[in-house]
């Protein structure tokens, strides 16, 4: 009996043996198996939109750099960009596939950008094309331009060749620097979904005002804001920090205050937050921001006559983050005269805010929180401080000039 | 032609002559005793020992006693041949003393020349047998009895220090090829009564000595008991090495991982005499057994033990990490870069285009192409003479390594995965777990470019699986990390500082652990 029992032990492992080899070499298993040389790694997918309606689909694609070339070439990489057209954009890909010999694959996209026609004429089906299969990740960022997004990937800054990466590290400052949205596709998705409905993205645009600069480079700057799907209005980089103070979303940056004798003093912000506190009574919104920062002295520019000893006057301490208050309070409040006035449209997502804080009011305004928004009241309070000085604590020209 | 012919006739003709060497011995093994007279003994021991050159027969007087004879056998060159001369040819050749003529002549013998009641004896095969282990026998006439000499100086070299077990601080000295050196040098360092030796003989035609050792007050008496047993069940012809032992008493004979830890080291083998194991000791062979082993024991050097806790410990943790590298590096590389693209920083994946532009080989059989090389090398510079080695290393290594790369046959990235490869198996100290390792990485390469990470995974579930189900003489073979045991595992993933240790005790006091009733039967 136990023979047989061994016996069948042994046959069961042969089984497994055959079963494993048989299905290594023949079941699908190595189906989506590529040689990692003969794929197009897309690093930026633009999308604009020609004058027949038609979509224009440029990718910027990773190349491998030729031997034959010098050593610094190689190090530098190189991409190539390809231009398609289709009615769809899927379509337009598969035109592409006419002339481009290897699969190509989204995996490390870098941004997705997209040109201002397209923009107006609405995002849904980038958005929607990103997010249904996982070979895009659902963390692309989205930026719009003011032209046509071919020219954004075509462009070759001296320093990186490859655009994608500049745009890449641009976002990646501008998250804490917020003087420009940082939205990915997934967040589109859900702004487009949730009770505002209304997005913003940030703008990328060929520096071509600053004409000393030989050298072509990109600009990253301001927000553009959307309405579900269309692109409805612009916002500068000022406006979209005032946006983020009231997200409480500003990490790092500048801020240039002023004091009693117009002298100039420049802050570096090292924290922020916020807190919202909205109200609905009858029909009448009103929302409480409370705005906190912190700060250090960066620089104090100028000849100053007050006494700006810190160490033996601790009120200028007081007096500076009053000012500073100020400066914050003002920032945010272009940013609201923007969404109420300019805009109408609310860029502050306070209609999730509402409706997560106060459901049952929130429901009977629903509908008309579009013609309600440029009438909220919003009260912002700033509280911040000023945290350190600096190792100079008196300014060096007091000394020199006495 | 003719040369040819005769030749084969010739080899004929000593088959046909080994043949009735071999029927001599059987009848000649019906008798044992040992006969009066001396020339019978004499024929006897010839014919015993026919075609043998070495064997020296000589007879001499008795101490000068009315023309006594005796006859000295021993095979030349086994034993000194000044010692013979000295304390055997010139005290029996000598004058006898007159107070000694009322001792009759076995007792004169004895006392004379010193000679212990256990090395008297009666039965010719036994005295065969003493030849054979290289000491003098002397036959008196008119006695039945034959005397050995204990004058067995072993041929062997010096002791130095074993090139496989090299240590930057420690003890430097390492066994021998002979048992009695071995020994030795064991209770050099345990200097403890409870240190026991048990002598077992195996082999039929080379009759080999093996002495089990262990420290009977902390080793298990059922691990002791269980060694015992499997080594009288060896049915084997020669013991040329202790691996022959090893492979008979493995746990899991077929397993690719070592069951039975070996060292060169008299300080290891001390260390895991104190442990509770079981040292077995193979006469003629340097290398030292001891059971039952641990996964964990391959992985640590002795010199963990003769160096700050805490550098031991780092170095402990390195060697983790280079094992999970140099098992894994080659096929993580291959997932990623066959199947899962996604998974490599963007940067990356444009070195790794630019690397792979030209090559023509996929990158799994580039990854075999390269390791198999690499391999060969390996297997290839043991084998080369010490003044060559150098030369080839540098060819093979950078000269062959840069001229692939620059021909296109493979990547620099696979050059750069392969040398981290090789270069982390050499922080695995034991010699043993190599080749394991190398079983392992392969089955790794194959299995994730065919599946990707998701075979990767399957494998490293399989080879955990195996390792954890396998046990030797009792004992868990991954036991303190498998069984997780924090107190025990403190010598063995980290090394606690010693007094900690020896608080805690080393690990294999497991005297009221698990072992109990989970000894394996030995399957042969």
């Amino acid at each position: 009996m136990n023979r047989l029992k061994n016996h069948f032990k042994r046959f069961n492992i042969i089984l497994l043996v055959i079963t494993i080899f048989t299905s290594s070499f023949c079941l699908t298993g190595c189906f989506d198996k590529n040689e990692i040389e003969k794929l197009g790694f897309v690093v930026a997918l633009g999308i604009d939109l020609d004058n027949h309606n038609k979509i224009i689909v440029s990718l910027q694609i990773l190349e491998s750099s030729d031997k034959s070339q010098t050593e610094k070439d190689t190090k530098a990489g190189k991409s190539k960009v390809y231009i398609c057209t289709g009615n769809t954009i899927y379509d337009a890909l598969y035109n592409l596939s006419k002339g481009l010999s290897i699969p190509i694959k989204f995996s490390n996209e870098k941004c997705i950008i997209i040109g201002k026609k397209f923009a107006e004429a609405g995002i849904k089906p980038i958005i929607d094309f990103s997010l249904r299969f996982n070979d895009m990740r659902p963390t692309t960022p989205v930026l719009v331009t003011n032209g046509d997004a071919v020219d954004i990937l075509q462009m070759q800054a001296p320093e990186n060749p490859i655009s994608a990466f500049v745009i890449h590290d641009l976002i990646k400052r501008q998250k804490y620097l917020c003087l420009a949205s940082t939205t990915t596709n997934l967040d589109f998705a859900n702004n487009m979904k949730s009770e505002s409905s209304i997005s913003t993205c940030g703008i990328i645009n060929i520096d071509k005002e600053n004409k000393k600069n030989l050298n072509n480079s990109l600009i990253l700057s301001g927000s553009a804001v959307f309405r579900k799907d269309k692109l409805i209005g612009y916002m500068n980089a000022e406006e979209t920090r005032g946006m983020q103070w009231i997200k409480g979303k500003v990490k790092l940056g500048s801020l240039v205050i002023k004091t009693r004798d117009e002298n100039k003093i420049s802050l570096h912000i090292i924290k922020s937050n916020s807190s919202l506190k909205p109200s609905i009574i009858d029909k009448k919104v009103d929302i409480r921001v409370n705005i906190k920062a912190q700060s250090n002295i960066q620089e104090i520019s100028e000849h100053i006559s007050e006494d700006m000893n810190f160490n033996t006057n601790p009120d200028i301490i007081d007096r500076l983050s009053k000012e500073q208050d100020k400066a914050i309070y003002n920032e945010a409040n272009l940013a609201i005269n923007a969404a109420q006035d300019r805009l109408s449209a609310d860029i502050f997502d306070f209609g999730n805010l509402l409706y997560r804080e106060c459901p049952h009011e929130w429901n009977s305004i629903k509908g008309d929180w579009n013609k309600l928004f440029p009438y909220v009241n919003i009260e912002i309070g700033v509280s911040s401080e000023i945290k350190q000085t600096g190792i100079l604590s008196k300014p060096i020209t007091n000394e020199e000039g006495n | 032609m003719s040369n040819f012919i005769k030749k084969i006739i010739s080899s004929v003709n000593r088959n046909n002559n080994s043949e009735n060497i071999n029927n001599n011995q059987c009848q000649k093994k019906k008798r044992t005793s040992i006969s009066k007279s001396i020339e019978e003994n004499r024929q006897y021991i010839e014919s015993y020992f026919s075609y043998c050159f070495d064997l020296v027969m000589r007879e001499i007087s008795f101490f000068n006693i009315n023309g006594k004879k005796t006859l000295v056998v021993y095979l030349e060159g086994l034993s000194e041949k000044k010692l013979i001369e000295d304390f055997l040819i010139s005290k029996l050749t000598s004058e006898i003393n007159v107070n000694n003529m009322s001792l009759n002549e076995e007792e004169l013998l004895k006392y004379r020349l010193g000679i212990k009641d256990t090395e008297i004896y009666e039965d010719i095969e036994k005295s065969i047998e003493a030849i054979l282990s290289g000491n003098p026998v002397v036959f008196v006439n008119d006695l039945e009895k034959s005397f050995e000499i204990n004058l067995n100086t072993s041929l062997g070299r010096q002791i130095d220090e074993p090139s496989t077990e090299v240590v930057t601080r420690g003890p430097r000295e390492g066994f021998t090829e002979s048992l009695i050196t071995n020994i030795n040098l064991i209770r050099k360092k345990i200097k403890n009564s409870n240190l026991k030796m048990e002598k077992f003989k195996v082999g039929k035609e080379t009759n080999t000595n093996v002495v089990i050792s262990y420290l009977s007050s902390v080793a298990d008496k059922k691990i002791v008991n269980e060694v015992k047993e499997r080594l009288k069940n060896i049915d084997i012809e020669s013991v040329l090495d202790s691996n022959y032992i090893e492979e008979y008493i493995s746990d899991a004979p077929l397993s690719i991982f070592p069951l039975v830890f070996r060292t060169e080291k008299p300080d290891i083998a001390a260390a895991k005499i104190l442990e509770g194991r079981i040292i077995i000791i193979v006469d003629g062979s340097p290398v030292v057994l001891s059971a039952p082993a641990l996964f964990v024991e391959f992985l640590q050097s002795g010199e963990d033990y003769y160096i700050r806790f805490s550098s031991a410990t780092l170095n402990r943790c390195i060697r983790f990490i280079s094992l999970i590298i140099t098992i894994t590096l080659p096929s993580i590389y291959i997932a990623l870069v066959t199947f899962h693209q996604e998974l490599i920083p963007t940067k990356l994946i444009l070195s790794v285009i630019s690397a792979r532009a030209n090559v023509p080989l996929p990158a799994m059989w580039e990854s075999i192409f390269m390791l198999t090389a690499f391999e060969i090398m390996r297997e290839a510079g043991i084998r080369m003479p010490k003044s060559f080695g150098q030369a080839i290393s540098i060819v093979g290594g950078l000269v062959l390594g840069d001229a692939a790369v620059k021909a296109g046959i493979v990547g620099t990235p696979m050059v750069v995965i392969v040398a981290l490869t090789a270069i982390t198996k050499f922080t695995i100290p034991s010699v043993e777990l190599e080749l394991p390792i190398v079983y392992i990485r392969f089955f790794f390469l194959l299995l994730s470019g065919f599946l990707g990470l998701t075979g990767l995974t399957c494998g490293i579930l399989l080879v955990s699986m195996r390792l954890v189900s396998i046990r030797s003489f009792g004992v868990p073979y991954m036991f303190p990390i498998c069984p997780f045991s924090i107190s025990l595992g403190e010598d063995e993933i980290i090394r606690a500082p010693m007094w900690k240790l020896n608080k805690t005790q080393r690990l294999l006091k497991l005297k009221n652990n698990f072992i109990s009733n989970r000894i394996h039967k030995h399957s042969r």
